[in-house]
């Protein structure tokens, strides 16, 4: 395909990022991250919307509520905190588990890998 | 109480326009207090939200040249955690009188200096930088004397003499819980194995069997290492009262690993010979239950502090992609308090 596509763009910005800076320049740091930063959205463009559905697929179960992500997680800190749900219960374990599993795969997959 | 941790690669910032005044307000300092030195150079050192690190060079009588560190608050980047620096301070000066390898200080900064509170210590020469330690051939011995080094740097600085120092916060497990609680909800930002972690904090509080100075922020990138090992311990505006074992527990994250994951003390040693030397310097057992809980903690800690790194960004206090990036760790903190608190 000719026409350059989101994570085609994405690609290029990478490989800029990736060119050498002479040594010493205050910036070699900053590029540096900033590449690591555009290879996150590159996973994030390509995983983040399954991420997403199956984490509020499994809050919609865990709490039994049908809301946004946010809504969601944030009634989940409510409970956790007043001490409405059991944090010791498999089910919410393996959920934080799953939810954690995906965002690392996104943002840090090495973490995971190396461990 | 917790102000964000450095990051551990930035570079020095530009030189901008208000630095000349900068120079002259460092130089009269030091002559105000009769050094008869000349001001050879000052850069800006990356430093914590809170403070500013200022490297700081005069040249003596004799031609000589002079290492110094300014350290100051600066308006605006307050964000009301960290101590004071005359408390810091008055810190550094406790943990050396206790044999813990610390920088001099020189002198505390007052109203007519014009520089803001602060503090002046002697230069420490080597490396902080945790990639260089743990990698480079010049710090192979350095790295075989580091775990024990550290175990007893920590039982010094556990036995300073704080008495008399007012302004150091106590911080039991409560209080932290409630820190980054508070931190959290103000950034609207909602982490739930974070929260899941501070109730398994506030179930299982480890037991206080002694209450002593504690640095806060004890892990490569806040210790200057030369090719024999520790040189100083430096970044004491983290430093309260609490439970010793906190320190210990703090080292041991896989954060501070860095990029040798496998090696659990800095990413440089194993945990016994960290142990063995705090043991044989203090007279005391570790307690390792109360390391684990700190070292459990220490993952709720930084994975708050990661959101609050990318607050600073989002909020717009300071625009940086590396503090937005850092905000994307925080799982990393997440996942292994979730893999430790089931130990």
């Amino acid at each position: 395909m000719m026409y350059p596509d989101a994570d085609a763009l994405l690609e290029a910005l990478q490989e800029f990022l990736t060119l050498d800076l002479p040594p010493g320049d205050f910036r070699r740091f900053q590029h540096r991250v900033a590449g690591n930063v555009v290879a996150t959205l590159r996973r994030e463009w390509a995983q983040g919307d399954e991420a997403a559905a199956a984490e509020r697929a499994r809050l919609r179960d865990l709490l039994g509520q049908d809301r946004d992500v946010a809504d969601l997680n944030g009634e989940l800190v409510r409970r956790i905190r007043q001490g409405e749900i059991d944090w010791t219960s498999q089910t919410l374990l393996d959920h934080l588990d799953a939810t954690l599993a995906a965002e690392l795969a996104i943002n840090n997959p090495k973490w995971i890998a190396r461990k | 109480m917790q102000r964000p941790a450095p990051s551990t690669g930035s570079s020095p910032r530009p030189p901008t326009s208000s630095d000349a005044d900068l120079g002259q307000r460092i130089a009269r300092a030091f002559a105000r207090r009769g050094d008869r030195g000349v001001l050879a150079d000052f850069r800006r050192l990356s430093g914590g939200a809170s403070k500013e690190s200022i490297a700081v060079t005069l040249t003596g009588d004799d031609g000589a040249r002079r290492g110094y560190v300014l350290r100051r608050a600066v308006a605006g980047h307050d964000d009301g955690f960290g101590l004071n620096p005359a408390t810091e301070a008055g810190v550094l000066q406790a943990a050396g009188a206790a044999g813990a390898a610390v920088p001099g200080v020189a002198f505390v900064l007052d109203d007519q200096d014009g520089l803001g509170p602060g503090f002046v210590m002697h230069h420490v020469a080597g490396e902080s930088l945790a990639p260089r330690i743990q990698r480079d051939e010049g710090f192979a011995a350095a790295r075989d004397a580091l775990p024990a080094q550290l175990g007893r740097a920590l039982a010094r600085i556990h036995r300073a003499d704080i008495a008399h120092i007012a302004d150091l916060p106590d911080q039991p497990i409560a209080a932290q819980v409630d820190h980054y609680r508070r931190a959290l909800d103000d950034l609207g930002a909602v982490a739930p194995a974070l929260e899941l972690g501070m109730a398994w904090a506030l179930a299982h509080r480890a037991p206080h069997a002694r209450h002593t100075l504690v640095h806060g922020d004890f892990r490569l990138g806040n210790l200057m290492v030369d090719d024999r090992g520790l040189a100083a311990v430096l970044d004491w505006e983290l430093a309260h009262r609490g439970d010793p074992m906190e320190d210990l527990g703090w080292l041991c994250i896989r954060s501070w690993r860095f990029g040798r994951p496998d090696l659990p003390v800095a990413g440089i040693g194993g945990r016994e010979a960290l142990f063995a030397a705090y043991e044989a310097e203090s007279g005391l057992t570790v307690d390792r239950a109360a390391v684990h809980f700190w070292e459990v903690f220490g993952n709720v800690k930084w994975g708050a502090i990661c959101l609050v790194q990318a607050g600073r960004h989002v909020g717009g206090q300071t625009r940086s992609v590396e503090l937005a990036a850092i905000g994307r760790r925080t799982q990393e903190a997440a996942h292994d308090l979730m893999a430790l608190l089931r130990r």
